[in-house]
C-alpha cells in the first residue's frame, strides 16, 4: 500500500546563469522509503538538495516537502529535516558538546538524551574541541547532529563518502533504525555500492536529467559483479573464454580478462578452474559499469561521468567477498 | 515550530572575537589615557619650543582693511627666553617699546606703544606699508637708566607669511589641519585641541576599521566556512540570523566606543583637569556609535555578498578607507565639498562636538536612519542570497 508523498518535485529546474544545475526533474519520494539519488559528480544532485533546503531557489518547478513549499515556509520544513551536507563546516574552537548543543540550541529542542545516545553509540568523544577531532570524529559529530532531533525526513548529501567502513555499518544501521520509525530518507551518492544496502529505490541523475528511477530490487536484476582475471603466461586470452550465461562486457587487456558477472557465479568459477589463473578479484557493481550496461555505452566517456578518475568504479573495501583490490580492480575501461 | 527566545547566534556571534576584542579595548584605553596623560609634558614643551623660533615670533595682523586696522603682537619674552631665570626677566626684559615707520630704515620711527603688553591694537593705519621695531626696555643695574635694546622688527608687508608664533595661528587656516579641526574653533594649545590631533585624529579610524573587519566576517566566515549549511538547516530564519549577528555587532560597537569614553574619562582624572568634563568626553565619543551603525550596514551588506571572508574584509575596508578619504578631501577642497552630505563621517563632527560639549542629535539621526536603511538592505540581500557549498 503506498504510503503518503513526502517529497514530491515536479519540473524542477535550476540554471546557474546559462548553465543548467537540474533540468525537468520529476521525483517522488514517499513516506518510509529509502531513496538513493546517483549520478556522477556535477549530476545535479547537490543542486537537488540545496533547492530542498531552501539554499537555493528553483528557476522553476514545484517542491514540495512534506506538503509544503520550502521556499516559503522553510522553518517549518527544516525543523523535520535531518540535513547533512556534502561538506560540513564546524566552529573548530567549540568542543563536540558545545557545538551539539548550539545546533539543538537553535532548532529550539531539547533533545540532549538522545545526543548522548548516539554520541555513546558511536564512541564519540564530546568533550573535544572540534579542531582536535580526527576525520572520524568530525564523522561521528555530523552523523550525531543529522540524527539528535529524529526528524520526519532526511537529506543526506554524500553520506557515506569518506566514512570508514565500521562507520558505515553503523550509519547503514541508524538509516535502517529511522526508517523502521517511519522516517524517509533521501541520500544522494556517486557510488551505487554505497547506497545498495540500504535503498528500497534509485534514481540516476545525469547532467541535470533523473535518466533511470528503479527499485533497487530490478536494478540487482540487471548488475552483478566485476571479475578480473589474471592468467598465466601460458594462456591464449580471447573475449570467447567465458561464453556463459549471465557473463557480460568481457574485455581483453593483455593477460587479463574483465567481465561483468550478472547471473550465477558458479559457472564461471569452474570455467575458470580450467586455466592457470595468476590473480583474480570480484568488485561490486559500480555506477559506471551500470551505465555500460544498462545504456550501451562504449566507453566511460560517452557518458561523460565526470567523477570516475577519483572513484574509478571501485566500491569501499567492504565488499563481501573480501577479494576487493582498489588498485588492481580499478575500473578503467 | 518553536522559536528559541534565547539569542544563540548573538551569543556565539559575541563570544567568537572576544580575545581580539578585549585586546582592542585595552589598546585604545591605553592610548586615550595615555594621550591625556601626555598633555601637560606636551603643552610646556610647546612653550619651549616656541621660544625657540626666536627671531620669527612677532607679527601683525590685518584686522579691519577700510579702517586700516592692524593688531601688532608678539611672544614674551618670558616664554622667548626660558634660560633666563624668571625673576631676572620679569625685572629687566618684561618691558617693551614699540615704534612705527612708514620707512623700512625706521628714521622717522615714532613710539606707539610703551609697556608691558604684548599684544597691540592700532587703528587708521590706512595706507602703508608700515614698519614697526620692538625694543625691549630694562634698566641698566649700574646706573638706573632706562635702555632699550632693539629686538624684533615686522612689517604689514609680512602679513599671510607664516612666521614664528603666528604660523601656529595660520596653522588653523591651514586646509590640512582644517580637515582635522573639522572648522571648529578649538585653540590648538588647549587639551581639546590636543585630543582632537593626538586621539580623535585617528583611534576613531582604527576603531571604524576594526568594525569594519569584524563586521565583514560575520555572514562571510559562515559561509566560506560551511558553518552556515548547519546553521541554516535549522528552523532559525535567516531573517533572525542576521538580526542576531548585527545586535551582536552593535552591541560590540557600544563596548568599543564605551571603552574609547572611559580611557579619557581614566586620562582627565590622571592629570586632574577641568578643561574637558564627561559631557565632553560622553559626547564626543559616542558620536561614533551611530557612524559605526552606517559602518556596520555597508559591512553587513558586503559580508552577505561576498562568500570569502578575505574578500569582504577587503571591500568592507575599501569602503571604509575610501570614505574617511573622500571625507578629509572635503574638508580640503572645494570641489568636492559638494560631497559632504553623502560622507558618513561628515555627520560625525568631533571637533565640533568636543568644543561644544553636546551632541548634534541631527547628525546622529541621519547616521541611524542610514545605518537602519542600510541593515534593511543587508536583510534582503541575505533573504535573496544563493547559498552554495
Amino acid at each position: 500500500m503506498p504510503t503518503e508523498p513526502v517529497i514530491e518535485i515536479k519540473g524542477l529546474t535550476k540554471y546557474y546563469g546559462d548553465v543548467v544545475g537540474v533540468k525537468d526533474l520529476d521525483l517522488e519520494v514517499r513516506k518510509g522509503e529509502v531513496f538513493g539519488f546517483l549520478g556522477p559528480n556535477g549530476a545535479g544532485k547537490t543542486t537537488t538538495i540545496r533547492v530542498l533546503m531552501d539554499f537555493i531557489r528553483r528557476s522553476s518547478g514545484d517542491v514540495k516537502l512534506m506538503g509544503l513549499d520550502p521556499e516559503t515556509a522553510p522553518d517549518d520544513v527544516q525543523a523535520r529535516i535531518g540535513y547533512l551536507p556534502g561538506e560540513v563546516g564546524h566552529y573548530g574552537g567549540m568542543t563536540g558538546r558545545r557545538f551539539l548543543r548550539y545546533l539543538m540550541d537553535l532548532r529550539g529542542i531539547d533533545c540532549w538524551e538522545r545526543v548522548e545516545v548516539l554520541a555513546e553509540r558511536l564512541d564519540l568523544d564530546m568533550s573535544k574541541r572540534v579542531k582536535d577531532y580526527s576525520k572520524g570524529n568530525k564523522q561521528k559529530l555530523n552523523l550525531v547532529q543529522t540524527f539528535m532531533h529524529e526528524p520526519d525526513l532526511y537529506i543526506l548529501d554524500e553520506p557515506t563518502s569518506g566514512l570508514d567502513p565500521l562507520m558505515q555499518q553503523e550509519f547503514y544501521k541508524l538509516v535502517m533504525e529511522e526508517k523502521t520509525k517511519g522516517a524517509t530518507v533521501f541520500m544522494s551518492s556517486h557510488v551505487l555500492a554505497e547506497v545498495e544496502h540500504v535503498c528500497d529505490r534509485v534514481g540516476i541523475l545525469k547532467d541535470g536529467h533523473m535518466v533511470a528511477l528503479e527499485s533497487m530490487a530490478s536494478l540487482k536484476d540487471k548488475t552483478g559483479k566485476v571479475l578480473d582475471v589474471e592468467f598465466g603466461p601460458g594462456v591464449n586470452v580471447t573475449v570467447d573464454m567465458f561464453d556463459i550465461e549471465g557473463v557480460r562486457g568481457v574485455k581483453v587487456h593483455d593477460h587479463s580478462l574483465r567481465m561483468t558477472v550478472i547471473g550465477k557465479v558458479d559457472p564461471v568459477i569452474k570455467r575458470l578452474a580450467q586455466y592457470d589463473v595468476a590473480s583474480m578479484s570480484f568488485q561490486p557493481f559500480s555506477l559506471e559499469h551500470l551505465f555500460l550496461e544498462m545504456y550501451g555505452a562504449e566507453d566511460i566517456d560517452d557518458i561523460k561521468m565526470n567523477g570516475s578518475e577519483e572513484n574509478n568504479g571501485s566500491g569501499p573495501n567492504d565488499s563481501k567477498d573480501g577479494l576487493s583490490d582498489r588498485d588492481k580492480g580499478g575500473a578503467r575501461l | 515550530m518553536k522559536i528559541p527566545f534565547k539569542l544563540f547566534v548573538m551569543e556565539r556571534t559575541l563570544r567568537e572575537p572576544i580575545k581580539g576584542m578585549l585586546i582592542f579595548c585595552l589598546i585604545i584605553l591605553f592610548i586615550g589615557w595615555g594621550v591625556v596623560a601626555m598633555f601637560p609634558t606636551w603643552s610646556e614643551s610647546q612653550g619651549e619650543a616656541l621660544s625657540e623660533v626666536g627671531s620669527e615670533f612677532m607679527s601683525v595682523k590685518e584686522l579691519d582693511k577700510d579702517n586700516g586696522t592692524y593688531e601688532v603682537a608678539w611672544m614674551s619674552l618670558n616664554d622667548t627666553l626660558p634660560f633666563m631665570p624668571q625673576d631676572m626677566l620679569l625685572e629687566f626684559f618684561d618691558n617693551y617699546s614699540l615704534t612705527e615707520s612708514s620707512n623700512s630704515s625706521m628714521l622717522d620711527e615714532q613710539e606707539v606703544y610703551r609697556g608691558n603688553r604684548t599684544q597691540i591694537v592700532l587703528d587708521g593705519r590706512t595706507g602703508g606699508p608700515y614698519f614697526y621695531q620692538l625694543y625691549i626696555l630694562f634698566e641698566d643695574p649700574g646706573n638706573g637708566q632706562v635702555m632699550q635694546y632693539p629686538f624684533r622688527n615686522v612689517s604689514t608687508e609680512d602679513i599671510g607669511k607664516k612666521t614664528g608664533l603666528e604660523s601656529f595661528e595660520n596653522l588653523m587656516d591651514n586646509p590640512a589641519y582644517k580637515a582635522y579641526a573639522g572648522g571648529a574653533d578649538i585653540d590648538i594649545y588647549s587639551l581639546k585641541g590636543f585630543m582632537v590631533t593626538e586621539f580623535f585624529g585617528f583611534v576613531p579610524l582604527m576603531v571604524g576599521v576594526y568594525i569594519a573587519y569584524l563586521v565583514a566576517g560575520v555572514v562571510s566566515k559562515e559561509i566560506e566556512d560551511k558553518t552556515a549549511d548547519l546553521v541554516l538547516a535549522t528552523p532559525l530564519s535567516r531573517e533572525r540570523f542576521l538580526i542576531e549577528k548585527y545586535i551582536a555587532m552593535m552591541m560590540l560597537a557600544l563596548v568599543i566606543v564605551g571603552t574609547m569614553a572611559l580611557s579619557l574619562y581614566l586620562g582627565v582624572v590622571y592629570i586632574d583637569t577641568n578643561e574637558m568634563t564627561g559631557g565632553d568626553i560622553l559626547a564626543s565619543t559616542f558620536i561614533f556609535y551611530p557612524l559605526a551603525m552606517v559602518i556596520a550596514g555597508y559591512s553587513l551588506i558586503l559580508s552577505v555578498l561576498f562568500d570569502e571572508q578575505k574578500k569582504a574584509m577587503g571591500a568592507s575596508l575599501g569602503v571604509f578607507l575610501f570614505t574617511y578619504a573622500l571625507h578629509l578631501g572635503s574638508n580640503i577642497s572645494e570641489s568636492l565639498e559638494g560631497l559632504k552630505p553623502y560622507i558618513p563621517y561628515h555627520y560625525a563632527n568631533y571637533q565640533e562636538t568636543l568644543a561644544s560639549g553636546s551632541m548634534d542629535a541631527g547628525d546622529a539621526g541621519v547616521l541611524i536612519a542610514a545605518g537602519i536603511v542600510l541593515f534593511g538592505i543587508a536583510l534582503y540581500l541575505f533573504r535573496k542570497k544563493e547559498i552554495y557549498l
